[in-house]
């Protein structure tokens, strides 16, 4: 595996680590997911790069827009949250406890 | 909500699902995931208020994370095998990872925890399309990645479901959240038998499918979300009362019932297999659910709740939702059992 | 020939007779009993025939009637077996069980179902006949069974008293024990001899093993009360004097000798059997006359008295001379049955009192009972030229002049030693000395219908013993010689336990009761026997049963195991599954570790 996999392969998973661990800013979290979605694409890039698939190439590029898609939604819900509970502190969403 | 954006949600909805099941190319199977997840979003924000938009946001959050892994699997299994269809992985972990993810997306133990909680937070509509037809895809994917993965893993995480789908379920009065422990416990019969013979896990979704929508449009009636409400049903609606405890003794899986049917095909296909301990184990287990749906039903026809004498005259305010799909949903999730034999031979 | 069969056959249809007839309307100017006692004594008279031709031309007979069904190779008939042994004891039933009739007559004469009982009583004869004249093991269990109803029956005729309902009970409990052991017997024959016939079963001796043989010694236990499963004959003296009579003289108890006596040529080459009855037997007649001793309800004394005779009877066969125990069955019927009348009468007549500490001076009051108790006494007690003489001399001098065991005679004799001792003690208490009764009696024994049959028992226990013996056809060989302390022997261990007895009685008469020593009670208590078979141990069963009912079944399996620790462990599961705080870091936490685990785990 070259350096550029392992590269982002540390990176994809540095952003997991942080959105499972991370503890307070929603917004971090979404940064977290951006971030997985960006070492996807680079990862995504190379490998069609690299193995001269003329009609992949298209493929990282849904992948950006399903990312921005979805960072789109994950605003809005930021939105939502901080507009109904004041903050975008993720602790905040425990009214549904059993 | 206005029509358009209604029509544009629910399509959405119903074709990410359809693409899911259909593709053959795994970037499009991660796409169809995608959109079910999008116009699910605002089905759950339907009526906003601190509970949906909570309920909204833990679903987007978890149902995010698992598209991330799932398609970073499919990244790595691209770059091992140099190629985009959908074929058995030879790389183990590969394999598991991918499951793992699935496995969350459709909250098996011990990736449950957000199942009751969005159910909960949903009004009943959003629960009900939640439990049933957000279930298909993950299955579907399941369903053909299954055989390159550990099997041990597969199966040790659905008894863990089904355990603590019993488990969960003991401790609840709220009927959405019973009815998520239900359907984490029914998921885990699913994923054990696809590891024996993945044409009973259809057949068992498609049940699970029937009961749990005849169970949510029975509710839907009179909005019942509590047991306490449910238990004054017989003010408004003897009938109904007497059909939920027959369609929960149903999803309990007593025999005269539709729901035996899945239980009792995998059951003898396990011993068939040559596994016994693991049936029996799985028989005992959803002991601890039909204990939770004779309770239910006990408190909803088997006993007169007391209740203040303006409650009783509940009857005389005229019902105006007119469910045209009960009936049939009910005679499918009750009587179907004789069909059995034509459906042992679908195999 | 042909006389033979008919008079025999016509005597015992001549029994069943009055069964019919009480169901339909009887004439009224007639009495029932009346009627059966009439029928019996004619039956006696023409059952006399057949005695007569056995005793002179000793011919014997089998009659095989009916076949009544075929089980493979098993055929079941009807058939009845004409012998010495039936023949005989038929004739001295039939005239004992007459006199017993007579006597119910007026015994019974205030209970409003006297009918009843009669027919209850002439029932029991009459099973009492199919089990002595039966020649295959099926109609022999018939009777066998017939009579263990009947007396439970009769046992149990005041039946608004619990003790008679108990003593009933008893009976018929302990002797299912003893149909046990035939039923055992019986299959053993069926599967192994597959007869039930009884020539059949002594041809094919030579294949018997020790289980039926087992199985028809404890039969003759459970019927015949031997040690072990005694205990309800000195209960069944709950029931009425003539059911008591006609239970410890001619029928049910000696049933288990006859069954023995019936099957002796399977048991006479089995050493061991024989030696296990004559202890048996030994046992039992010491045992029962030492409780004899101490008692003072005088119906239990005479049925104790039965019981170590039938016990002595064992022992007869032990020593394998089954034609002696015959002898003794039909010797002993006479003088007990009369005995038993007496005490009738002594209780009756001093208004249902039993016990003997409170009559004593009768022989003024009662002569007539008082001497023909004396007779019986003496009889029983073996004294010269009386009926039971020539029986029980006979026994003890075969006893002491064979191959035997020491132990048994020393016991057998020191039993019979005892028989003297109760005897005197039964004569002296009641009828000597002064008057104990309350004062206001009317004692009145002038009835023919309690004279009469006492009378005809008295002349057949003066003479019973002398007129059989001399005619029976001699059918084991006696002893020609022996020493005369041999022959003396019986007389002087009699003679010993009377003088002992009159010293004794005499001696302590004046003095003051001392208080009951632990050998008094021994005796006195039936030898704990009973306390600790019918109290102590169905006591600790209950107990422990319920112990272990509420300890083992409620306490540690529903409330520690079984239902309720499964619903604690459910429910703290339940309770530690879902404690979610709703918080999403912790969710994703959980997801991470299960993940990690999952991947480590899998590959």
């Amino acid at each position: 595996m070259s350096a550029i996999y392992m590269n982002m392969t540390i990176a994809f998973m540095a952003s997991l680590m942080g959105m499972m661990m991370y503890r307070s800013h929603m917004m971090s979290s979404l940064l977290c997911l951006e971030g997985m979605m960006l070492s996807m694409f680079v990862m995504a890039s190379l490998i069609t790069l690299n193995s001269h698939y003329t009609l992949s190439y298209t493929i990282p590029l849904v992948l950006l827009v399903f990312s921005a898609c979805e960072a789109a939604m994950g605003l809005a819900l930021l939105v939502l949250v901080s507009n109904t509970y004041g903050s975008d502190y993720v602790q905040n969403l425990n009214l549904l406890r059993c | 909500m206005n029509l358009i954006s209604n029509s544009v949600i629910y399509l959405t909805l119903i074709s990410g699902t359809l693409i899911t099941l259909t593709s053959s190319h795994w970037l499009l199977m991660w796409a169809g995931l995608e959109m079910s997840m999008f116009a699910m979003i605002p089905i759950l924000t339907h009526k906003t208020s601190p509970r949906s938009t909570e309920a909204a946001t833990k679903y987007f959050l978890v149902q995010a994370t698992a598209s991330m892994m799932f398609m970073m699997t499919i990244i790595y299994s691209v770059a091992l095998s140099g190629q985009w269809a959908i074929m058995h992985s030879q790389n183990q972990t590969i394999s598991s990872i991918l499951m793992l993810s699935l496995m969350m997306k459709l909250g098996l133990a011990p990736f449950h925890l957000w199942v009751p909680e969005v159910t909960q937070g949903a009004n009943l509509w959003s629960g009900m399309i939640l439990l049933t037809w957000q279930k298909i895809a993950p299955l579907s994917i399941m369903y053909q990645a299954y055989s390159s993965a550990n099997q041990t893993m597969i199966i040790s995480f659905s008894l863990l479901s089904i355990l603590l789908g019993g488990w969960g379920g003991l401790n609840q009065t709220q009927l959405r959240k019973i009815l998520a422990y239900s359907s984490i416990s029914h998921m885990g019969w699913m994923t054990t038998v696809m590891c024996f013979n993945p044409s009973i896990m259809h057949l068992n979704l498609l049940i699970y499918i029937m009961l749990t929508l005849s169970m949510f449009s029975m509710l839907s009636i009179n909005t019942n979300t509590t047991t306490l409400s449910l238990s004054h049903l017989w003010n408004i609606s003897p009938i109904l009362a007497n059909t939920i405890l027959i369609i929960l003794l149903s999803l309990g899986g007593l025999p005269p019932l539709t729901g035996f049917m899945p239980k009792w095909m995998i059951i003898t296909e396990m011993t068939k297999n040559q596994s016994i301990i693991l049936p029996t184990l799985m028989a005992m287990m959803a002991l601890l659910n039909l204990f939770f749906y004779m309770r239910l039903a006990y408190s909803t026809s088997l006993t007169l709740f007391p209740s203040t004498n303006n409650l009783k005259m509940k009857w005389y305010i005229q019902n105006t939702k007119m469910p045209y799909l009960l009936p049939p949903l009910i005679i499918v999730s009750t009587l179907m059992l004789p069909l059995s034999p034509m459906m042992t031979t679908l195999e | 020939m042909n006389l033979y069969i008919s008079s025999f056959i016509m005597s015992l249809l001549l029994l069943t007779t009055p069964i019919p007839l009480s169901s339909i309307n009887f004439p009224k100017n007639t009495s029932y009993p009346s009627y059966v006692k009439s029928i019996i004594s004619l039956s006696f008279f023409i059952s006399l025939i057949p005695t007569t031709m056995l005793l002179l031309s000793n011919q014997e007979a089998v009659i095989s009637n009916w076949n009544w069904m075929h089980i493979q190779t098993l055929s079941i008939n009807m058939s009845f077996k004409l012998d010495y042994f039936s023949v005989t004891f038929m004739s001295v039933a039939l005239f004992v069980t007459w006199s017993i009739m007579e006597f119910s007559m007026w015994y019974m004469h205030s209970d409003p179902d006297m009918n009843k009982f009669i027919k209850y009583l002439l029932l029991f004869l009459i099973t009492m006949m199919i089990l002595v004249t039966a020649n295959n093991a099926m109609q022999l269990f018939i009777g066998w069974e017939g009579v263990g109803i009947m007396s439970f029956l009769l046992i149990g005729w005041w039946l608004s008293r619990s003790d008679a309902n108990t003593a009933a009970l008893q009976a018929i409990l302990y002797n299912r024990i003893g149909d046990i052991g035939f039923i055992i017997s019986m299959v053993w024959f069926m599967t192994n001899l597959s007869s039930w016939e009884m020539q059949q079963l002594f041809i094919m001796q030579d294949e018997m093993n020790y289980i039926p043989l087992l199985g028809l010694l404890l039969a003759a236990t459970g019927k015949s009360a031997q040690f072990g499963l005694h205990p309800w004959l000195p209960s069944a003296m709950e029931g009425p004097t003539p059911v008591s009579a006609l239970l410890h003289s001619s029928t049910m108890v000696v049933a288990g000798i006859f069954l023995m006596i019936r099957f002796y040529p399977l048991i006479q080459h089995n050493q061991t059997i024989l030696t296990m009855s004559m202890c048996l037997g030994a046992t039992t007649t010491l045992f029962t006359a030492l409780c004899a001793l101490t008692q003072n309800d005088i119906k239990k004394i005479i049925a104790f008295s039965t019981s170590s005779q039938l016990g002595l009877m064992m022992v007869t066969i032990g020593i394998n001379q089954p034609h002696l125990a015959f002898l003794h069955i039909c010797m002993h019927a006479f003088f007990k049955a009369m005995l038993f009348m007496c005490a009738g009468s002594i209780i009756h007549n001093l208004n249902n009192e039993q016990d003997i500490r409170k009559m004593g001076g009768l022989f003024k009051m009662l002569p007539f009972t008082s001497s023909s108790l004396i007779i019986g006494s003496l009889a029983l007690t073996g004294m010269p030229f009386l009926t039971g003489f020539y029986s029980k001399d006979l026994i003890i001098e075969s006893a002491n002049s064979s191959y035997i065991n020491a132990w048994a005679l020393l016991i057998t004799l020191i039993a019979t030693s005892l028989t003297a001792v109760y005897s005197s003690r039964i004569v002296f208490y009641a009828l000597l000395d002064h008057p104990r009764s309350t004062t206001t009696l009317n004692i009145n024994e002038n009835n023919p219908l309690l004279i009469n049959p006492i009378k005809r028992l008295a002349m057949g226990s003066i003479l019973a013993g002398f007129i059989i013996s001399n005619n029976i056809p001699p059918t084991s060989i006696p002893q020609m010689t022996m020493p005369t302390y041999i022959k003396l022997s019986t007389l002087m261990v009699t003679a010993l336990g009377l003088m002992t007895a009159m010293e004794l009685i005499i001696m302590s008469h004046y003095l003051k009761n001392k208080y009951p020593n632990k050998l008094f009670n021994f005796s006195n208590m039936l030898g704990y026997f009973t306390p600790t078979a019918h109290r102590f141990m169905p006591y600790k069963k209950l107990m422990m049963s319920q112990n272990l009912a509420s300890s083992s079944m409620d306490a540690i399996w529903l409330e520690k195991s079984a239902p309720k620790n499964v619903s604690d462990i459910q429910y703290t599961a339940s309770m530690f599954t879902s404690n979610q705080t709703g918080l999403i870091k912790l969710y994703f936490l959980s997801f991470l570790l299960s993940f990690m685990v999952a991947l480590i785990l899998s590959t």
